[in-house]
C-alpha cells in the first residue's frame, strides 16, 4: 500500500496527523509552521544579511511599473471619456493631409473583389466579365459607373467586342463608403490606359441619394437611358483638380466626435 | 440579553485546546470527513464530466460532422456546457472543500452542523445540473461564464453563502494567535467570491445594464474569478503545503503580507483587458492592461517565497507527488505573471484580442495554478481525513503526468496558435478561410484534452479506490467490535 | 498579520474599489446612451441605432440559444493609430498608407468603422464574442450579395461547406427541412451546388424552417451601416 513514491520530506521525521505517511510526510506540524512563521514576519524590522535585497528589487520593479502604468493612463486613457475608442487620441485633434484617392481606390479595387472578376488589369474575362480598360461604360459621365457600383447591373452587355450575356454585377458599392466608392472608380478611371478625370466623393453621395433604397440592379438598357454612352463628363469641371479629396480628420489623433471622419 | 448570544454555544466550533496537536488535527480532520468528501466526489464527477464535454467540443473543431446532427450538442452548447461544469462543478466545489479543510485546520477549530452544508452542497450540485441540462436544451446565455440561466444564479448564491459561513465561522473562533498568510488569503477568497457573483447575476441578468455595460461587468467577472477567487485559493494551499512538508521556513515570508495586498489591490482591475480593442471606453482598455500589469508585483513575491524555499530541495519535491502538483502550480502562477506582463502592451494586446489566446490565459491559471494546487491538496488532505494510504501510487503518477502534461500542452499550443491566428488575422492579405483551415491548434487540443480527460478518470478512480478501502475498514472493524460485544454477551 | 479590523476593511476596499472604478463608472457613462445623430452638424436626421424587431428579434433568440457566440464576434476593431502602426508593413505591395485610417478588420470589410457602445444600447444581451473561430458578423447583413446569390446565408447555414470549403463551420441541418418536390419547387428551396453530399436526393428539396428564417433575418439585420458622431466610417 503504502510506497516510496508517495511519501515525501524526511522520513526521520515522524508523521503527524492521523492518516500516518498519507500524501506525504509532514516536516513540520502546524504548531510549529505558525509559531516560526510569526517570528519570521516580524523580522522585517531587523533584516538579516542576503534578505534585504528583494525587498530592494520590489521597490525597483514597483517604482517602475506604477511609472510606466501611470503614464499610459495619463497619455493613453482617452481623458477618460466615454466616447473616446483609441489609445492614441489626443485633445487637440489635427487635421491630415488629404487622402490619396488613387491608392485608397487600389486598395478598395483588391478587397471589394473588383479585381476578382475585372482582373488585376482591368482586362476582364472574355465572355464571363467585361474589362475595365477602355471600357466606354468608365469613360464620361462618372455618374454611369457609380450607379452601376452602387446597385450592380443584371443583363448582356458587350464591351470593346467582348459580348456578356446574362452578367450579372452585384451591388458592391452599397457596403462602401461614398470616399471609397469615389476611389475605386477615381482609381479605375485614371488606370487601366484610362485618362478619365476623379471623382469626387459628394458626386457619389449625390447619386446614392438619388436612388434612394433601390434594390432592384440595373438593366443595360435602363442605365443607358439615364447616361448614354460617348458623351462627355457633365462633371469634370466640378471634381478637384489633382486627384485628392479633403479628409476631414487626421491620421494619426482623430478627435472622438469626428474621428476618422468620411469623405461625406 | 441579546438573543444572538445564546446562539453562539451552537456555532462555537472550537476544539478542546488542552489536547496535543496531533489529536486537535485528528478531531478537525474527521470532523470534516463527510463534508468534504462529499464535495470532492460531487467535484470530481463534474470534472470528469467537463473534460468530456471539452473534448467533445474539441473534436467537433476537427471534424465538422462529429455529432452535427442533434441540435442539443452544437459546438456553443458542448462548449458552454465544459466551461460551466469546470467552473461551477470542479473549480468552486473543490475550493469549497479544500478552503473549509485548510480554514479549520489552520483555525484549529471543528466544523458543526454539517446538515447545512449538506444542504448547501445539495443545492449547489442540483441546480448546476438544472443549469448544464438547461445549456444542452437551448436555454444558454451566450455570455461568458455565466452561460447558465439566470434563474440558477440564486440558488448558487445561496447555498455557497451557507457554506462560506462556515469557513468565516472557523476564522472567527479560531483558537491559533498567529494568523498565517494562507489565512488571509482564504478569507480575502471567501469573501469576494458571492459580491462578485451577485454584482454579475444583478448586472447581466437582474438588473441588467445598457448594451455593453454587461460585457463590462461580465468581463470584470472573469477577471476577478481568476484573480480574486481561483489563485488566492491556490496561493493559500501552496503557502501551506510547502514549508509544512519540506520543513523549511518560506524564504521572504515578510513580504507576504505585500503579496497579499497587492494581488488584491490589482486583481480586480483586470478583467476588462478581455475586452481590449472591443467597442468599450479606451480608458477601461487602458486600466485592464494596466492592472495585469501590476500583477507583477504580487507574483515576484510569491516566486521568491516559493522557488527559493523550494530551491536545492528538488529532490524532495520530485518524490512527493504532493510537493510535485503544487510546485507545477506555483512554477505555472509565475510563468502566468510574466505571459500577463509580456501581453499587456497596446501592440501584443491587438494581436491576441479575440484569439484562442485569451482562452489560454484563462485556463493558465484554472487549471496549470489553480487545479494543480487543489489536487496537491486533495492528495494531501484525503489520506488524512480517510484515514488510510492512498491505495495506488501508479495512479497518483499517472494523473500527475495526464494532468501536467495534458495541461500544459493545451495552455502552451492556445498561446501559441492563438498569437499566430491573431497575427494572421491582424493581417489582411490572409484569407480568413485558411487561418480557419488552420488545423494544429483544433488537433494538439484534441489531444491534450484527452489526455486530461484520462488524468482526471484516474484520479476518480483512485479517488474512490481510497474512499471504499477506507470504508470497508471501517466496516471490518466494527464487525470485529460487535462481533467482540456479542462474544462478551454471549459468555 | 496583527490589525485583524485593518483586514477586514482591507478586503472590503479592494473590492469595493474596482467595483465603483469600473462597474459603477460604466454605468454612469455608458448606462445612459441614447441613440445619436449621425454627424453634429445634422440637426433632424433620424437617430441611430434602430431597435430591432419582428423576425430579427426572434433570430436574435435562434443565435444565442445555438452557441454562435462561441465563435463568432460581433465587434469590429475601430481604426485607430495604434493598430495602424502594425498594419503599415503588412499593407498590400509594401504601400505605405499614411493618411488612410485602418484596422485589421475594416480592411477584412467586416465593416466600414469600429463598434462604440451606442451599438448595442438596444441589444437585450450584446453578443460581443471572445474567440474568432469563424469571421466577426457586426456587419454581415451588408456584405456584397449579387442578385444571383441572395440566399448565401441559407446555403452557408444549411452546409458551410458548400460555399466555403474546408471550413470547420458544422452543418446546421435541422434548421431546415427536406421535403419531396410536390409539382412545383417550393418558393423558399434552397439552390444548392451540385456535389453529392450536400444535394438532396432527386425529386427532393430543401426548405429552411420558421428559425432558419428568423436566423438568417436577424442576421441580415447585423449592419454597420449608418455613423455615429463618436464613429465615422473609416476611408
Amino acid at each position: 500500500m503504502s510506497d516510496a513514491s508517495a511519501n515525501a520530506g524526511n522520513p526521520a521525521t515522524p508523521p503527524h496527523a492521523p492518516g500516518g505517511l498519507a500524501g506525504g510526510v509532514d516536516a513540520m506540524g502546524d504548531n510549529a509552521l505558525l509559531a516560526l512563521h510569526e517570528r519570521l514576519a516580524r523580522e522585517k524590522e531587523e533584516p538579516s544579511e542576503g534578505f534585504s535585497l528583494i525587498p530592494i528589487i520590489l521597490i525597483f520593479v514597483g517604482c517602475i511599473l506604477t511609472y510606466l502604468g501611470g503614464i499610459d493612463l495619463a497619455q493613453h486613457s482617452g481623458a477618460f471619456r466615454g466616447d473616446v475608442f483609441d489609445f492614441e487620441w489626443t485633445p487637440h485633434a489635427e487635421t491630415s493631409g488629404p487622402v490619396d484617392m488613387n491608392k485608397l481606390g487600389a486598395r478598395v479595387f483588391a478587397d471589394a473583389n473588383c479585381k476578382n472578376c475585372h482582373g488585376p488589369e482591368g482586362a476582364g474575362q472574355n465572355g464571363a466579365y467585361p474589362p475595365l480598360a477602355g471600357s466606354p461604360w468608365v469613360r464620361g459621365d462618372a455618374r454611369r459607373a457609380i450607379s452601376v457600383v452602387l446597385v450592380g447591373m443584371n443583363g448582356s452587355i458587350t464591351v470593346n467586342g467582348n459580348t456578356v450575356s446574362g452578367g450579372s454585377m452585384p451591388n458592391v458599392g452599397k457596403g462602401l463608403s461614398d470616399t471609397q466608392v469615389a476611389a475605386v472608380l477615381t482609381y479605375v478611371r485614371s488606370n487601366f490606359g484610362n485618362q478619365e478625370s476623379p471623382v469626387d466623393p459628394a458626386l457619389v453621395g449625390e447619386v446614392r441619394a438619388q436612388l434612394g433604397g433601390r434594390s432592384q440592379p440595373w438593366s443595360p438598357d435602363e442605365l443607358l437611358g439615364h447616361y448614354p454612352l460617348g458623351l462627355p463628363d457633365p462633371t469634370a469641371a466640378a471634381a478637384p483638380a489633382a486627384g485628392t479629396a479633403p479628409a476631414a480628420a487626421s491620421g494619426t489623433a482623430p478627435a472622438p466626435a469626428a474621428a476618422s471622419g468620411s469623405g461625406k | 440579553m441579546c438573543p444572538c448570544e445564546s446562539l453562539i454555544p451552537l456555532v462555537d466550533p472550537r476544539t478542546d485546546s488542552t489536547q496535543s496537536e496531533e489529536a486537535q488535527l485528528g478531531q478537525v480532520d474527521a470532523s470534516l470527513r463527510g463534508p468534504v468528501l462529499f464535495f470532492v466526489a460531487k467535484a470530481l464527477g463534474w470534472l470528469v464530466l467537463g473534460s468530456l464535454f471539452a473534448l467533445v467540443a474539441a473534436i467537433k473543431l476537427v471534424n465538422r460532422e462529429f455529432l452535427a446532427g442533434h441540435e442539443f450538442l452544437t459546438y456553443g452548447r458542448v462548449f458552454a456546457a465544459a466551461v460551466d461544469a469546470l467552473i461551477y462543478g470542479w473549480g468552486c466545489q473543490a475550493a469549497f472543500a479544500v478552503a473549509l479543510w485548510l480554514m479549520a485546520r489552520l483555525c484549529r477549530v471543528q466544523v458543526k452542523h454539517l446538515g447545512l452544508l449538506y444542504v448547501a452542497g445539495v443545492f449547489w450540485n442540483v441546480g448546476l445540473l438544472w443549469g448544464v441540462a438547461a445549456i444542452f436544451l437551448g436555454d444558454l446565455t451566450s455570455v461568458p461564464l455565466l452561460e447558465l440561466p439566470g434563474h440558477v444564479l440564486p440558488v448558487l448564491l445561496a447555498s455557497y453563502v451557507l457554506i462560506a459561513t462556515w469557513g468565516v465561522l472557523c476564522f472567527r473562533y479560531r483558537q491559533t494567535t498567529p494568523v498565517y498568510v494562507s489565512q488571509w488569503y482564504l478569507l480575502a477568497a471567501l469573501f469576494m467570491f458571492p459580491w462578485m457573483l451577485f454584482t454579475a447575476m444583478m448586472g447581466v441578468f437582474y438588473a441588467p445594464g445598457r448594451g455593453v455595460v454587461q460585457s463590462i461587468v461580465d468581463a470584470w467577472y472573469v477577471g476577478g474569478m481568476l484573480w480574486l477567487f481561483f489563485v488566492p485559493v491556490a496561493l493559500a494551499v501552496i503557502y501551506y503545503l510547502l514549508p509544512k512538508i519540506l520543513g523549511r521556513p518560506l524564504f521572504v515570508y515578510y513580504l507576504a503580507t505585500v503579496g497579499f495586498w497587492t494581488l488584491l489591490a490589482f486583481g480586480g482591475w483586470t478583467g476588462t483587458h478581455f475586452l481590449v480593442y472591443g467597442p468599450i471606453p479606451v480608458w477601461m482598455q487602458a486600466v485592464g492592461l494596466v492592472g495585469n500589469t501590476v500583477l507583477i508585483v504580487p507574483i515576484i513575491v510569491a516566486a521568491f517565497n516559493h522557488h527559493v524555499t523550494a530551491f536545492g530541495a528538488a529532490a524532495t519535491v520530485w518524490q512527493s507527488p504532493v510537493l510535485r502538483f503544487t510546485m507545477y502550480s506555483a512554477l505555472a502562477l509565475t510563468f502566468a505573471g510574466f505571459m500577463n506582463l509580456l501581453t499587456s502592451t497596446h501592440a501584443a494586446a491587438l494581436t491576441i484580442s479575440m484569439t484562442a489566446f485569451n482562452v489560454g490565459t484563462v485556463l493558465h491559471l484554472f487549471y496549470a495554478v489553480f487545479s494543480m494546487a487543489v489536487f496537491a491538496a486533495l492528495y494531501y488532505l484525503l489520506p488524512r481525513i480517510c484515514g488510510r494510504e492512498w491505495p495506488s501510487a501508479i495512479l497518483i503518477k499517472a494523473h500527475f503526468w495526464a494532468a501536467a502534461l495534458g495541461g500544459g500542452i493545451l495552455v502552451l499550443a492556445l498561446y501559441y496558435f492563438g498569437w499566430r491566428q491573431g497575427e494572421q488575422i491582424n493581417n489582411p492579405e490572409v484569407d480568413f478561410l485558411g487561418i480557419v483551415k488552420e488545423g494544429a491548434l483544433n488537433q494538439t487540443s484534441v489531444a491534450a484534452l484527452a489526455l486530461l480527460a484520462i488524468g482526471h478518470l484516474v484520479f476518480l478512480v483512485n479517488f474512490f479506490w481510497l474512499v471504499a478501502s477506507a470504508a470497508w475498514d471501517c466496516a471490518k472493524s466494527c464487525l470485529m467490535s460487535g462481533l467482540a460485544m456479542v462474544k462478551g454477551g454471549g459468555r | 498579520m496583527k490589525n485583524l479590523p485593518l483586514l477586514y476593511c482591507g478586503i472590503i476596499f479592494m473590492l469595493v474599489a474596482p467595483w465603483c472604478g469600473l462597474i459603477l463608472a460604466s454605468n454612469v457613462q455608458l448606462g445612459g446612451l441614447e441613440p445619436g445623430l449621425s454627424s453634429a452638424d445634422d440637426t433632424g436626421g433620424p437617430l441611430y441605432p434602430k431597435p430591432d424587431g419582428g423576425l430579427a428579434g426572434q433570430g436574435r433568440e435562434v443565435y444565442t440559444t445555438l452557441g454562435c457566440a462561441e465563435c463568432h464576434t460581433q465587434q469590429v476593431r475601430p481604426a485607430s493609430a495604434t493598430l495602424m502602426l502594425s498594419q503599415k508593413v503588412k499593407l498590400k505591395d509594401g504601400e505605405e498608407m499614411r493618411d488612410v485610417i485602418l484596422s485589421p478588420d475594416i480592411a477584412r470589410l467586416w465593416g466600414k468603422r469600429g463598434t462604440v457602445p451606442r451599438d448595442y444600447i438596444f441589444q437585450d444581451r450584446p453578443l460581443l464574442g471572445f474567440v474568432r473561430n469563424g469571421p466577426d458578423l457586426a456587419d454581415v447583413g451588408s456584405r456584397p450579395i449579387s442578385a444571383a446569390d441572395s440566399d448565401w446565408l441559407y446555403v452557408h447555414l444549411y452546409d458551410a461547406q458548400a460555399v466555403r470549403p474546408g471550413t470547420v463551420m458544422p452543418p446546421f441541418r435541422y434548421l431546415f427541412t427536406v421535403q419531396k418536390i410536390n409539382g412545383q419547387p417550393a418558393r423558399d428551396a434552397l439552390k444548392l451546388p451540385d456535389s453529392e453530399p450536400i444535394r438532396p436526393p432527386a425529386g427532393y428539396e430543401v426548405v429552411p424552417t420558421a428559425r432558419a428564417k428568423a436566423l438568417v433575418a436577424y442576421l441580415r439585420s447585423l449592419k454597420l451601416d449608418y455613423e455615429l458622431q463618436e464613429a465615422k466610417f473609416a476611408q
